[in-house]
């Protein structure tokens, strides 16, 4: 087992959704590993996103996007603003050869347009080259855009892939 | 500190005094949406009326307001509030110190004091606002201006937290007390209403130069009604001690 420190700052994401988009993030950082260090069983890393609105349902808010930067991957997200400070949702990205699901939650702080909020995002499960994608808990944390729901994520921690 | 026995002997014949004034209070709690629609973006309205049980129908000077909203509706789902105001420019100011993004609905308030002269009235209207920001609540500044018979502003704010079901958001409200002179008597709330939505509220942002005015997003009505209809409580305390509890129901809508 070979631990590897794979840090990416400022790395954009063009679309996508919220919590989603840091858990995007994560799952971006561990699908773009190249295939010649895919003995690697942790990645440490730290990624900057943006993601915007594609949908609503009721107040469940859709969101989709692309990673791009160091890495590109698709995201797509769903979420809710569950009360006054709580915001939980689900994620899925597309990193190339599979994808990555998890879900994610943590409290917001409404300062007018924007909120912050901060929590965690957990990956629960893979598919195609992620199957065995360890379930993972990594700490989020960003911005909400409450007139656009554009939001901004910065994460870190560490992935099992 | 020889004043202290002093304090206390008044305290205590205050006390011995209070179950003359703590008459009980009668008060009747109205709730709407609209449009009461599953699903749709709304306006929560909610009104008090209090009376007083003694001769002059005037009630105890109000302390608190906890306002329970229905599970499921939540002000993070909307885009009220895209500005926040500080209370003391509110207060010193008035709303101009505010944006008008801020407003997160209007209603209108109404104080009684009994006189020797007779039960004296006063309406003021309300403005609620998007308070600072703070770590453990959204915060609400009610702002009520009254004009006559006494030209008045005030700001008393309200902390909105998560509630237990069947409840989703509680209003926590303090009301300041309001005295009517030096040593006279505080004044009574008697009416209170306020509209949290998008009715009659226009906010705007500058686009490429240019500035547009939109209507805001109101709160979420959930998909589905609960058996009964969508649920609001309050518990009013009141300077006496006394404290009345009353609930109400918004009916589920038809299809």
């Amino acid at each position: 087992v070979k631990t590897i420190r794979l840090i990416t700052v400022k790395t954009r994401w063009k679309a996508g959704g919220i919590a989603t988009g840091a858990l995007a993030c994560a799952a971006c950082a561990a699908a773009a590993f190249p295939a010649s260090v895919a003995f690697a069983k942790t990645v440490q890393f730290t990624e900057n996103a943006s993601l915007h609105l594609t949908g609503s349902s009721g107040a469940l808010l859709v969101e989709a996007g692309t990673a791009r930067g160091t890495y590109n991957c698709a995201v797509t997200a769903r979420f809710k603003i569950n009360s006054t400070s709580r915001i939980s949702g689900t994620f899925t990205v597309y990193p190339k050869g599979g994808s990555i699901t998890g879900t994610a939650s943590g409290r917001i702080v409404v300062a007018g347009r924007i909120a912050y909020y901060g929590g965690t995002m957990t990956i629960s499960k893979g598919s195609g080259s992620f199957a065995h994608v360890h379930p993972t808990t990594i700490g989020v944390s960003g911005t909400i855009d409450r007139r656009t729901y554009a939001l901004t994520v910065k994460t870190n921690g560490t992935l099992h892939v | 500190m020889r004043r202290h026995p002093i304090i206390a002997a008044a305290v205590l014949a205050l006390l011995a005094m209070a179950p003359s004034a703590r008459a009980a209070q009668r008060v009747r709690l109205h709730a709407s949406l609209y449009p009461n629609r599953l699903g749709a973006s709304t306006t929560i309205g909610f009104a008090f009326t209090i009376a007083g049980t003694g001769p002059s129908g005037v009630p105890a000077p109000l302390r608190a307001i906890d306002l329970h909203f229905p599970g499921g509706m939540s002000l993070g789902s909307s885009t009220l509030g895209l500005a926040y105001c500080q209370p003391a420019p509110l207060l010193t100011d008035g709303l101009e110190s505010c944006s008008r993004n801020a407003v997160l609905g209007y209603g209108s308030g109404a104080v009684k004091v009994a006189t020797s002269q007779g039960v004296v009235s006063e309406r003021a209207a309300i403005t609620a606002l998007l308070g600072p920001p703070n770590p453990q609540h959204v915060e609400v500044l009610f702002y009520a201006e009254a004009v006559t018979p006494i030209a008045a502003q005030l700001v008393f704010p309200g902390a909105v937290l998560d509630d237990q079901a069947p409840y989703g958001t509680l209003l926590d409200t303090t009301i300041p007390l309001i005295s009517t002179w030096p040593g006279g008597p505080d004044v009574s709330v008697t009416n209170f209403s306020s509209t949290v939505g998008p009715k009659n509220l226009t906010y705007s942002e500058r686009v490429g130069g240019r500035t547009i005015r939109f209507q805001p997003t109101g709160i979420k009505i959930p998909r589905t009604c609960p058996r009964g209809g969508f649920p609001f409580a309050a518990e009013l305390r009141f300077v006496d001690g006394s404290e009345v509890r009353t609930r109400t129901s918004v009916r589920c809508p038809r299809g």
